[in-house]
């Protein structure tokens, strides 16, 4: 399993350099496991990026989980109605 | 974000239009993007307890705005109000942020010239003489010198000097 | 990017404060009712949306200690906890440290630390206090994921506890263009400023997502609809997409808000029951009789068939609401905020017209004939319109006093508690209207007034049995309009002025002389002098330094006057006059050689032509005459104003008797002109400030005439005469 690590803000500036960090986890065997837990500000490219990852990772058939995602994620997601297709794990109230 | 505006001639406007203006023997200039308006000269109110510079107020577009005598202001002797004497009404912007407007009364208005740096010279440094702080720079156009002025340093201290005397007695 | 999301922080600010308001006054109302269920649902929702706004621009502390208080709220309307003193103390105070909070990120003022966690501590504790643990605020937003996609949309799970009241649904369709993000517009934030108006629900539409590798991270991919559960207006929607327009397709659409209802009202049930069956009741019940009245709507009907009985159905709501003296909460469907300078604006332009038609009417004095009939006719017309649109924008301005009276109840509160007092504040007259200037500036004096008869008008319980009255005093606010001006009392039942040593008082201060013999009226008036206080040991309340003169020239300063009627062991009433507008006064003309002044009608008590001989020169106290048994001095206008006079001597001009500061003096002048309203224009917007003069304004052929400051013409007069004696 491979682990990838977001830096703790992921909005429009840095996009390019996410979209290089994400890329450079495609073609790879093996399950991913997102570790969240330093995001702090997220914005909708930062989303849309995760988003297209999380796709494309389903097309290669490999899982995905995420760790500690944490509270600016999933409040961002949810403002866009993005956490299914994101596949957050769902919070119990 | 700064643009580089592109004239109609096709000249690139690196250079500052400036409005000039004629006082007794002098040119003078200000940024036109001061000026706000050119009006001729209709009486004003006068306004109790102001400097002799201040000739009183007029109404502009509803607002109640100060008219200074730049004549006065420059210690030139006073000349008659005839139909070319002109108000220019400049903007100012005070030390607090915020903006007010002011007529200024001159002889009469002359042109708006293209001022590039080339054209600028430094403004002497006068050892002695009274506060020129309101003499922006220095410039040679065509057919002699043209005094360039700083608008908020020109108004700035007028209105605050008469207002601030008034509150101290206040 | 910068510069509109200080826009939206502006707005957050101003909204957070008219919440805090709301839940103030609520809090408050919890106080007297026990805690009604649809109030805690009030406030419950106010500090929700502060929470989400906080949360959106990153002011975390408040967005924790919001969370925090949320938690407790929630609590109190589940009924797991019971509302008791300790806890509606502590929610208010929550109100006073989320105003500073507000304050700090604003302005860079300083929050006391301290108290926020020494509160914020207090209000964990409360909620621990219920068995309860704070859940952590991640939550909110899973109840999204399990949104059935296919169903009319339920809202989002943060917004649930809105739905009860929420009527009207508007259909979202949002496409980003190619340049909607690089421009700072992040659909995270616009959605999160739409979700503020009521419960978001957000479908993506995934349908244009290039691969990865294809994707353009600086280009949204996405479009969304939405579905957004409230009763705002259509402007208000198209304020959050104001910035990105241009940058984005949008479709809006009011849809039929039935379908929501149901899922919402399980939800809400579900989770109450869950927590406490019987004390949730009464907002169970009411919120299902609510959504059936809804669901009897056809589902398919048009909106503007489903909209009333959606309306009618959320009546009750909206009546407990405006029952309570709030009206920011319910009116965002009949109201738009518009910025007071655009107000000012149009009563500008309106002025402007006022001129031209003045104008116009002189002109039209010099036509003839048939055809000048016609013209005066039409001007006569033409006048009448224009005086119309001239109130109504002018009553633009106008707001209820209620909104400076709202702030009474939580100070009268307080202070009693602290003074350990009994206190009952009355109100009345809430909804008199006045110009929103005038009322900004008249706060301050009032809650001077109220803190007096506070603290030195209402006696303690004991004091007030022994003397023969009520336990609890009474602290009475009343306003209403009287002719052309308002008219705002405070009173109280309480002991009254001590006469006796308010002339004591005076005396040893040196105000007044042991032998002056003064009249009831003219004692009561030595409050307002300067440096003079009543209290013996200084309070942290009235005692700050602030006395009576300062509430009298800030009144003064809008125009208006203060006086004071006390009866020994009866109480004391404050009386204060203002005008209903500062932008419009009625004066009289005059003339003073070439020049043309306006003095207000307010202040001239007579006009008279002086008799030769009539007027005395006496020693070192300049000119006086006398009237009704005063000497009173006069006021050349012509000297004090360095202007060339036709009239020289005192009985060939008129000599004006005129009052400021409760002060008299002879204005003399050339003649009088006539009697005419104006609009006052600031001298000080371009210019500054004139002694003995108010303001300007401009006369119908364009020129500009001065107004006069009668007060500060007097004392000007007073300070050039110094051995004038001018308390009449």
């Amino acid at each position: 399993m491979s682990s990838l690590q977001l830096a703790s803000v992921c909005t429009l500036r840095e996009a390019a350099e996410l979209k290089g960090q994400l890329m450079a986890q495609l073609g790879q065997p093996g399950d991913v496991e997102i570790d969240a837990a330093q995001v702090g500000k997220v914005d909708t490219a930062g989303l849309q990026l995760l988003l297209a990852f999380v796709s494309q990772l389903d097309i290669e058939g490999r899982n995905l989980a995420w760790k500690q995602p944490n509270p600016e994620l999933y409040r961002a997601a949810g403002q866009l109605g993005l956490v299914e297709a994101l596949k957050l794990p769902a919070v119990e109230a | 974000m700064n643009s580089v505006v592109t004239q109609a001639d096709g000249t690139s406007a690196t250079a500052r239009q400036i409005l000039t203006f004629r006082l007794g023997e002098e040119t003078f200039g200000l940024d036109i993007l001061r000026v706000k308006e050119i009006r001729g000269w209709s009486p004003v109110t006068r306004v109790p307890q102001a400097p002799p510079q201040v000739l009183g107020v007029l109404n502009l577009r509803g607002a109640i705005v100060p008219i200074i005598d730049l004549r006065v202001r420059f210690a030139l002797p006073s000349a008659e109000f005839t139909p070319v004497t002109v108000i220019i009404v400049i903007s100012v912007k005070m030390l607090d942020g915020s903006t007010k407007e002011c007529g200024l009364v001159v002889d009469s208005v002359s042109d708006v010239v293209d001022l590039t740096e080339e054209m600028r010279r430094e403004a002497p440094q006068i050892t002695g003489s009274a506060s020129i702080d309101y003499i922006e720079s220095l410039a040679t156009i065509d057919d002699g010198m043209l005094i360039l002025l700083d608008a908020d340093a020109l108004v700035r201290g007028e209105i605050e000097i008469a207002t601030g005397e008034q509150n101290a007695a206040a | 990017m910068s510069i509109d999301l200080a826009q939206f922080h502006a707005t957050f600010f101003e909204e957070s404060r008219e919440a805090l308001d709301t839940m103030e006054a609520a809090l408050l109302e919890l106080d007297e009712s026990g805690g009604d269920p649809e109030t805690i649902n009030t406030i419950f929702r106010v500090a929700h949306s502060i929470k989400g706004g906080a949360g959106m621009f990153g002011f975390s502390d408040i967005a924790s200690f919001t969370h925090t208080l949320e938690t407790l709220l929630d609590e109190l309307r589940n009924s797991r906890v019971a509302l008791n003193e300790r806890i509606s103390n502590a929610l208010l105070q929550s109100v006073d440290v989320l105003r500073a909070m507000i304050g700090t990120v604003q302005h860079g003022h300083e929050a006391d630390p301290e108290r926020v966690a020494t509160l914020h501590a207090e209000l964990t504790a409360l909620v621990k206090g219920a068995g309860v643990d704070t859940p952590p605020p991640p939550p909110v937003i899973a109840v999204e994921a399990s949104t059935p996609p296919a169903a009319a949309p339920a809202p989002a799970g943060a917004a649930a506890p809105e739905s009860t009241s929420a009527r009207n649904q508007w259909a979202i369709r949002f496409r980003a263009r190619q340049e909607l993000l690089t421009r700072g517009n992040d659909p995270v934030r616009l959605f999160s400023e739409l979700a503020g108006l009521g419960p978001l629900d957000a479908r993506p539409d995934l349908s244009t997502m290039p691969t990865l590798e294809a994707l353009d991270p600086e280009v949204c991919h996405i479009a969304w609809d939405l579905v957004l559960t409230s009763d705002v207006a259509r402007e208000t929607i198209d304020l959050i997409f104001e910035w990105a327009e241009g940058d984005c397709d949008l479709d809006v659409k009011r849809v039929v808000a039935a379908p929501a209802e149901p899922a919402a009202v399980t939800e809400a049930t579900e989770t109450e029951q869950a927590a406490a069956p019987e004390a949730a009741a009464p907002v169970a019940a009411e919120a299902p009789s609510a959504a059936a009245a809804k669901a009897e709507a056809p589902i398919a009907a048009p909106a503007v068939v489903a909209a009333p009985a959606a309306a009618s159905a959320a009546a009750p709501v909206v009546k407990a609401v405006e029952g309570s003296g709030k009206p920011a909460a319910s009116a965002d469907s009949t109201s738009i905020r518009v910025s007071i300078e655009k107000i000012d604006e149009l009563l500008n332009m309106v002025s402007e017209i006022v001129i031209t038609q003045s104008m116009l009417n002189q002109l039209a004095t010099r036509v003839d004939g048939v055809a000048g009939d016609a013209l005066k006719s039409g001007l006569a017309q033409l006048e009448s319109n224009v005086r119309e649109l001239q109130e109504s924008v002018m009553r633009v301005r106008m707001l209820p006093v209620s909104f400076v009276f709202s702030r009474f109840p939580r100070l009268v509160r307080d202070l009693s508690h602290r003074l350990g007092k009994q206190i009952r504040l009355k109100m009345t007259g809430e909804q008199t209207e006045l110009d929103k200037t005038v009322l900004e500036k008249i706060g301050d004096p009032l809650v001077h007034l109220v803190r007096n008869s506070i603290d030195h008008g209402i006696e303690m319980p004991d004091a007030r049995v022994e003397a023969g009255k009520p336990a609890e005093g009474t602290v009475h606010l009343n306003a209403f309009h009287k002719g052309g001006s308002i008219t705002l009392e405070v009173s109280d039942d309480g002991k009254g002025l001590d006469k006796d040593r308010i002339r004591e008082k005076a005396i040893s201060r040196g105000l007044i002389d042991a032998r002056d013999a003064l009249t009831d009226d003219q004692i009561n008036e030595l409050i307002f002098l300067p440096g003079f206080s009543t209290a013996e040991a200084t309070t942290d309340l009235s005692g700050r330094g602030v006395g009576m003169d300062v509430v009298r020239r800030n009144i003064k300063e809008l125009g208006g006057s203060i006086e004071l009627k006390s009866e020994k062991g009866k109480g004391t009433r404050f009386v204060i006059n203002l005008p209903l507008t500062l932008a419009i006064v009625d004066g009289l003309s005059v003339q003073v050689g070439e020049e043309t002044y306006i003095v207000p009608l307010v202040t001239i008590v007579e006009s008279l032509q002086l008799k030769p001989g009539h007027s005395n020169n006496l020693v070192d106290h300049g000119e006086v005459f006398s009237f009704r048994g005063d000497y009173l001095p006069i006021i050349r206008l012509h000297e004090a104003f360095g202007v060339e006079p036709k009239a020289r001597n005192l009985h060939e001009g008129l000599v004006m008797v005129v009052e400021g500061d409760g002060r008299r003096a002879g204005l003399f002048v050339d003649s009088l002109l006539g009697q005419q309203q104006v609009v006052i224009k600031s001298m000080e917007s371009n210019y500054g400030r004139i002694e003995g003069i108010g303001g300007a304004t401009i006369l119908g052929e364009g020129a500009v005439a001065l107004i006069l400051d009668v007060p500060g013409l007097i004392r000007l007069a007073a300070n050039s005469q110094p051995a004038a004696r001018l308390i009449a």
